[in-house]
């Protein structure tokens, strides 16, 4: 076969690849924007980005004084596919910072807010980008390398990136929301600005210029994600993992999967590989498989802190959709409400409810020399990944 | 806490509009500038349920007393069910000073109504720009601090303190006892009953002043110096 040959092979393949995942992909009726085009905020809140590679993505965004970024109504068309709600709400929750030597365990975002610290960006914070409305917000569409290789076959890939951000004490938060062409959604925290603490012992601290030590301290990171794949209807969390067989001599290893019917509090698996997703189901993909959406966690990034803070006892929680549970931790208790992701996840059933996930994750920050004068951004995240929501890669 | 007027705290819920990115009339007709949905309160949607706030303060015939703050006004989060009713609700959050009580209103800027209120125990809202000001205010009247503050910050720059309002950057947070029980047994559990700020110090060229005092802004008194350290 000649190389001609294969070449209108591959692009007859993939023209007929796209108008399959045409029918393939669910008709979703719960989306961002109505059949009108009519999203549920006005046009200084609504995203609606159609990537290089023809995927698209829609949501609104609104600004409050304690979450900063909230994203609502997000929705994702693949490549020639229709489009299909992932998630109605998401936002950070927390971010919990005690330092080593327990001279201060700050809650930011309840205790000080993003929202209300939210610096208003400039052309300079957004090369190559667009400013959203009162400069909150910086929105780019970035390459992010190689969509796929196989030898010669090759893609490019992109991503929507939104990202505001909050100064708070001595440190900025960069707060991102990536989604990338292929479905994929990275919400991120960088953490940047200068040093907060000086002090501590050698037990607590690192040392630096001028005879100083600067004190170690933690950032954990909560998200809020209340996932509604193709809706708020019939979604359902499964922990999926893979652990050696039992007898096989680690030769072998056992894939299982577990759905939750009642509220319940997950930890990262270290010496495993564990995930959740979110399916429907209902919905099926062109190879009748439930569309789902998962939750990839950071493993090797674990805070257990004392019994006053046991929402760090967890990385991964399902709860039920409650209007007053906002935040990991401080969170308002109007109405008997808990306090915190503690008290969240109560063993409730989740079956014929609307789902909430949430997820943490955690960074140690021992200083160095290069964090003065300012600190290069430290970036903390995960990813949620469309598992099964179409039956090939709509990008070939 | 008498050195705050009324006027001035209710001039914090339009501050709290980096919210308001639109302002257009509630009321005409709908374009697709008009606030709906998920949008944020616009200026005029926050002067209305600031107004309507008046009466949320359960301890008073009427209005809201001298002592009483409002501490917060945003959109009020409404259930996915209600979505389609176009509501445009505000979340109001006052604080009295008179009795350490924070209370939450519902109110609906458009029909003029209160749909709920309820006492919020055991919750600190983030500080409003007169309260960080009321802070500092504190801190810097009390002798020791003012003077280990001066102390600090030749150690920190190796010049003087001039002024502390141009030489410092200083960012108060909340501080509750709760999120580190030693600073209770250490003479700061009231802290989250009481409103209390935590300051964080900076030179205005990033150069950290290694002080944490907290202050209690309803007993208007600095709790430490230094910080709860180990």
């Amino acid at each position: 076969m000649s190389a001609t040959t294969r070449q209108r092979l591959r692009s007859a393949g993939t023209l007929l690849a796209i108008v399959l995942l045409g029918a393939a992909v669910p008709v979703a009726v719960n989306v961002a924007a109505d059949a009108n085009g009519a999203f549920n905020c006005s046009a200084g809140f609504q995203v609606d980005e159609t990537l290089t590679n023809g995927a698209r993505w829609q949501m609104c965004w609104e600004k409050r004084a304690r979450e900063g970024i909230v994203i609502h109504d997000v929705t994702y068309t693949p490549i020639g596919g229709q489009p299909v709600e992932v998630l109605s709400e998401a936002a950070l929750a927390q971010i919990h910072v005690p330092y080593d030597d327990n001279g201060a365990r700050f809650h930011d975002l309840s205790d000080f807010g993003l929202g209300g610290n939210m610096d208003a960006l400039s052309a300079g914070d957004c090369p190559n980008g667009t400013l959203l409305s009162s400069n909150w917000i910086c929105q780019t569409e970035a390459p992010t390398g190689y969509a796929y290789k196989s030898y010669d076959e090759v893609a490019d890939a992109t991503s929507l990136n939104l990202f505001s951000a909050s100064c708070i004490g001595a440190y900025c938060y960069v707060v991102a929301w990536n989604f990338d062409d292929d479905g994929t959604i990275r919400p991120e925290v960088g953490a940047t600005g200068t040093l907060q603490r000086y002090g501590g012992t050698p037990q607590s601290s690192w040392p630096m210029g001028g005879g100083r030590r600067a004190v170690a301290h933690m950032h954990n990171f909560y998200w809020r994600l209340d996932f509604d794949v193709d809706g708020a209807a019939n979604d359902r969390v499964e922990e999926l993992e893979a652990r050696f067989a039992p007898g096989t001599g680690r030769q072998q290893l056992n894939n299982t999967r577990q759905a939750f019917s009642a509220e319940v509090a997950r930890r990262v698996a270290a010496g495993g590989f564990r995930s959740w997703r979110v399916r429907d189901t209902v919905m099926l993909n062109g190879d009748n498989h439930p569309i789902s959406f998962e939750l990839l966690p950071n493993a090797d990034n674990i805070f257990r802190g004392p019994s006053y803070e046991a929402f760090t006892q967890n990385e991964l929680y399902v709860t039920r959709n409650r209007a007053c549970e906002r935040f990991a931790s401080h969170n308002p208790t109007a109405g008997g409400c808990p306090s915190s992701l503690a008290g969240f996840a109560n063993g409730q059933s989740l079956t014929g409810q609307d789902l909430v996930v949430w997820y943490g994750t955690s960074f140690h920050h021992l200083p160095r020399d290069e964090d003065e004068e300012h600190m290069h951004p430290h970036w903390s995240g995960f990813s949620i990944v469309p598992r099964d929501l179409t039956a090939t890669n709509p990008a070939g | 806490m008498p050195h705050l007027t009324r006027r001035a705290w209710l001039a914090v819920g339009f501050a709290i509009a980096g919210l308001a990115a639109l302002s257009v009339t509630i009321a005409g007709a709908q374009t697709d500038d008009t606030p709906r949905g998920t949008d944020p309160l616009s200026a005029d949607e926050l002067t209305a349920a600031g107004d309507l706030a008046q009466g949320s303060n359960p301890g008073e015939a009427a209005g809201l007393g001298d002592d009483d703050v409002v501490l917060l006004v945003e959109r009020h989060e409404e259930a996915k069910a209600d979505e389609d009713e176009g509501l445009r609700r505000a979340d109001v959050y006052v604080y009295s000073y008179d009795d350490d009580v924070l209370t939450w209103t519902v109110v609906d800027a458009a029909t003029g109504q209160v749909d709920q209120s309820q006492v919020v125990p055991d919750t600190q809202l983030p500080l409003i720009q007169e309260e960080e000001d009321r802070a500092l205010e504190i801190a810097l009247d009390d002798p020791e601090f003012a003077q280990l503050l001066a102390t600090r910050y030749r150690q920190a720059t190796g010049r003087d303190l001039a002024d502390p309002a141009t030489d410092l950057d200083i960012q108060p947070i909340v501080f509750r006892s709760d999120a580190n029980p030693r600073a209770a047994a250490a003479g700061a559990g009231d802290c989250g009953e009481h409103r209390c700020a935590q300051l964080m110090i900076q030179s205005t060229d990033d150069l950290l002043v290694n002080l944490l005092p907290v202050i209690d802004l309803s007993s208007g008194q600095v709790l430490t110096e230094t910080g709860f350290f180990s």
